[in-house]
């Protein structure tokens, strides 16, 4: 499971659907208003490419029912990080950061550019 | 009709693209969220929502997983040893090298025309290392020199070697190809370049 994932880049959408439960558990429609404002808006994520993401995240068993409700009669999933998926969460940053590091480093202004 | 009973017909029309399965455990929720997202007045899905809807649909009954199974498979030739390099050849092992893929949900075995088993992962109990060589193996299979595709009451042994050899144990049996033939393989000893690896790729994750 971890390294199946973990060998890859992770996805972006994948990203910030495992950021949105970092905090909490969390609907399906929550996620999405999350991602939303997690990315400023930028990524605006559909409902097959969420339920998709979160089949194979459950499949990969990064994420989980928490608890399930009747909402307006109509099934309402909570789904949360499982320890593994918060690990995996973790290592992402941890090489993101990496990542950022370095480019930051290479962009150093040059000699005489104000920035 | 309202608009919004309109349009939940044509989502719940697009939902039906996805496998039975699925939709029976989703249907409901995938629902309530695309009305979430919908518009007062909205009365149509949105072009991209629809596309994007269809899309993973046909992927799920594709069985692929947003193209990472594909990247996720790890193939493991099989341990073929110079005298034994013609027998296999002869079973049409010489183009393709004999070899077990593992993937996150299938393990598949191949040895030219001579042996096939595309299995479960989930059906698989427990891989180990073969210790002790052919002597453990139960009834004629123990014989040392057997080599390419042998078969005795549910156990296949596919051998290149007869070192470095694989027990696999399923949890119930499966058919499997032996050559033309269809037989039920409850346990599958195999000869591998990488024993270890493979015996780590097909447990159990912890």
């Amino acid at each position: 499971m971890m390294f199946s994932m973990a060998k890859r880049t992770m996805q972006e959408a994948t990203f910030l659907i495992l950021t949105a439960l970092a905090s909490g558990s969390q609907h399906g429609y929550g996620i999405i208003t999350d991602v939303r404002a997690i990315s400023s808006g930028r990524v605006e994520l559909k409902a097959g490419t969420l339920y998709a993401a979160l089949e194979r995240l459950r499949t990969d068993k990064l994420v989980e029912v928490e608890r399930e409700e009747i909402v307006d009669s109509r099934l309402r999933r909570y789904y949360r990080l499982t320890p593994a998926g918060r690990e995996l969460l973790a290592a992402e940053v941890t090489r993101l950061q990496a990542n950022v590091h370095a480019a930051m480093s290479r962009l150093k202004p040059a000699p005489g550019v104000v920035m | 009709m309202s608009d919004s009973t309109q349009l939940e017909r044509r989502y719940r029309r697009l939902l039906a693209f996805y496998p039975r399965a699925f939709r029976q455990e989703h249907e409901q929720e995938i629902l309530g969220v695309l009305m979430a997202g919908a518009d007062e007045d909205q009365r149509r899905p949105r072009p991209g929502e629809a596309a994007d809807l269809i899309k993973y649909a046909l992927w799920m009954r594709l069985g692929l997983r947003r193209g990472d199974d594909m990247a996720s498979k790890m193939l493991f030739p099989m341990k073929v040893d110079r005298p034994s390099r013609v027998l296999v050849a002869g079973l049409g092992a010489g183009r393709k090298a004999p070899r077990v893929t593992a993937s996150a949900s299938t393990v598949d075995v191949r040895m030219g025309w001579g042996f096939h088993a595309a299995l479960a992962r989930a059906d698989v109990a427990s891989a180990r290392p073969l210790t002790g060589g052919l002597g453990e193996l139960p009834g004629p299979l123990r014989l040392s020199v057997l080599r390419g595709v042998n078969y005795w009451r549910g156990t296949a042994l596919v051998n290149g070697a007869g070192t470095d050899l694989v027990d696999i144990t399923l949890d119930r049996p499966s058919w499997v190809r032996l050559g033309p033939f269809p037989v039920r393989m409850r346990r599958l000893i195999v000869s591998a370049e990488d024993q270890s690896g493979l015996v780590a790729a097909l447990n159990p994750k912890p």
